[in-house]
């Protein structure tokens, strides 16, 4: 699959990435990006017709418990590393309404 | 000679060295390499102290306190303790202090044993040299300062082979456990996935990342492992498969065991040097008694490339959680929610971690992900086949940890590509899910150590253990003292 790293490709996959790279990383991205189509070509090459990709390690799957109620992490705990909080909540800018409404989706 | 662990251990349980001594002991060894190394991130003598003193009292009340009593051990910095920080080596973890105990350091302190420090580390494990850590810089080779120590497991390589008589607990994803440990000339262990909880350790790559040590033996690891092994509740990919008594496995002889040399594991560029004490250490074994033959496994040299995209897929789904929101660095005056997530990362982030995210969304986004996702997965699985087929021959595999050995500080680092491909040799077990060990097999003129791996078959860490124990029952590698020392 041949594929060209445009300037847009890397902005792309920024916005996916929720990273606000700069014009100068966003350079260098485009570079390793390059590099790294190149260090995958041979594999790309190798015929994998038939195989089942392998997703997971190990043989669980679905591992299920008795749903019984149990000790969990109090909410101090749970906002104790918060960067800021209400006392009883997370704060975050306003989202309904706010400076990036348009972006709020971030549909590819 | 400085005890080891096991010699600690046992002389706290008779009365001939109080936990306060062998507190204070450890603390004498980090404090004096800690210039030369910075191998950790935080050391805490305060509470070790505490702790020390309580085991003491319990033990002059003749109370049971369990199988480490009184044996210190460090926690690298991805490894959550309700005590100082965990950062994962990252400025966005800067002050994250996680109010739960990681399942691994759960269960040392529940046998007694201490934590007195955290161990340096490439930010979120993404590095094989620990020059990534984003938070403490650099770590140095014990055995010569200019070089990395590997990594990314690196604080805990360079402590393992500059102390003595700790436990050091790692984690590997691609190789950091192994290839640091083969830098620094320390055994070091990587588990069968789902042998060990990773309850609390912070996720790079889910499907490969599993926690282990770094000792000065093999037996110290095989010690280690009976302790932290074994199914935890609190981690669903943890395995059933009971856990054995593998102090004891690792005494039984090697006589008749079959092992395999893969011939894609000499590859082209490898150090000859590395070649030779490889080599050199396969006919140790084989006078042990051991049967030697060579086996392939063909896909081999596929392996790295289905590891980048694979580890960075699974990376860029595993920091998504660090948005500025529930904990970590948040940017100041953000204009809005996604303003917010965007700068928090880009400012929080080292450059390696956003490279990782960077590819790792790119192979899973749409139009690509059958490509590049989808067929790394694929070779995953060939990789796997070669694996199963092989181990119907023999026992274990053996092979060389890294293509090199110890690099000077600086040398790859603006390469991430010449850097990724120190772990060639190591990334293949994470793939697989299979266990290994890295030790020391001999040194090169240059006075630096070369690693010896053996793979195992899944769950069978005992046998694998009980090879590198015979290995190092003949040989004197791992006793070789490194020049930065705290003992």
């Amino acid at each position: 699959m041949a594929i060209e790293i445009t300037d847009d490709l890397v902005k792309q996959i920024a916005r996916l990435s929720r990273l606000a790279i700069s014009s100068e990383e966003a350079a260098g991205l485009k570079t390793h990006f390059e590099k790294i189509l190149s260090f995958i070509a041979e594999f790309q090459a190798l015929d994998t017709t038939g195989i089942d990709p392998s997703i997971f390690s190990g043989e669980a799957c679905n591992v299920y418990r008795e749903d019984e109620p149990r000790p969990s992490l109090p909410r101090e705990s749970a906002l104790a590393n918060a960067p800021q909080s209400g006392g009883t909540y997370f704060v975050v800018p306003r989202i309904v309404g706010g400076a990036d409404e348009d972006d709020a989706g971030g549909a590819a | 000679m400085t005890p080891g662990v096991l010699e600690v251990r046992d002389a706290v349980r008779s009365g001939n060295l109080s936990a306060a001594e062998s507190v204070a002991e450890a603390f004498r060894q980090l404090k004096k390499v800690t210039p030369a190394l910075q191998a950790t991130s935080q050391l805490f003598e305060e509470t070790a102290v505490a702790r020390a003193a309580e085991i003491d009292r319990r033990l002059g009340r003749g109370e049971d306190v369990g199988l480490l009593a009184g044996v210190p051990f460090t926690a690298k910095d991805n490894i959550c303790t309700r005590e100082g920080t965990t950062t994962a080596g990252s400025r966005i973890l800067e002050s994250y202090h996680p109010p739960y105990d990681a399942t691994v350091v759960e269960r040392l302190q529940r046998e007694g044993a201490i934590c007195v420090a955290k161990t340096n580390m490439d930010e979120f494990g993404m590095g094989s040299s620990t020059e990534n850590s984003g938070t403490v810089g650099p770590t140095k080779n014990p055995w010569k300062t200019t070089h990395v120590p590997g990594g990314s497991s690196g604080g805990a390589a360079a402590l393992a082979a500059a102390t003595r008589g700790m436990l050091h607990l790692g984690s590997d994803t691609g190789g950091s456990i192994r290839q640091p440990a083969a830098y620094c000339g320390v055994t070091g262990l990587k588990p069968t996935y789902g042998r060990v909880s990773r309850y609390g350790l912070l996720a790079f790559a889910s499907s490969l990342d599993q926690i282990g040590v770094l000792q000065a033996s093999a037996l110290e690891c095989a010690f280690a492992l009976s302790v932290i092994a074994g199914k935890d509740p609190m981690d669903s990919t943890s395995a059933e498969e009971p856990t054995r008594d593998y102090v004891s496995e690792v005494e039984d002889g090697v006589e008749g065991l079959k092992i395999g040399v893969p011939r894609e594991y000499f590859p082209e560029g490898i150090d000859p040097e590395v070649s030779e004490h490889v080599r050199e250490g396969i006919e140790t074994l084989r006078k042990l008694g051991v049967e030697i033959r060579e086996v392939s496994l063909p896909h081999t040299p596929y392996a790295n490339a289905a590891y980048v995209l694979i580890s960075a897929a699974e990376a860029s789904s595993n920091l998504a959680r660090y948005d500025g929101v529930h904990y970590g660095y948040r940017a100041a005056a953000p204009r809005g929610v996604i303003d917010l997530y965007s700068r928090s990362r880009v400012e929080g982030f080292g450059p390696e971690v956003k490279r990782r995210i960077m590819v790792g969304n790119f192979v899973l986004s749409a139009g690509y992900y059958d490509a590049f996702y989808n067929k790394a997965c694929k070779v995953r699985q060939l990789i796997r086949q070669d694996f199963d087929k092989v181990f119907q021959e023999v026992d274990a595999v053996i092979c060389p940890t890294s293509p090199v050995t110890a690099f000077p500080i600086g040398e790859r680092i603006d390469d991430p590509l010449k850097l990724y491909a120190v772990d060639a040799l190591t990334v293949p077990a994470n793939l697989a899910s299979v266990p290994g060990v890295s030790f020391p097999c001999g040194f090169t003129r240059e006075k630096l150590p070369v690693g010896l791996q053996i793979y195992g078959r899944p769950f069978e860490d005992g046998k694998m253990l009980r090879l590198a124990h015979a290995f190092q029952k003949v040989t004197k590698h791992h006793l070789t003292q490194p020049p930065v020392r705290g003992f």
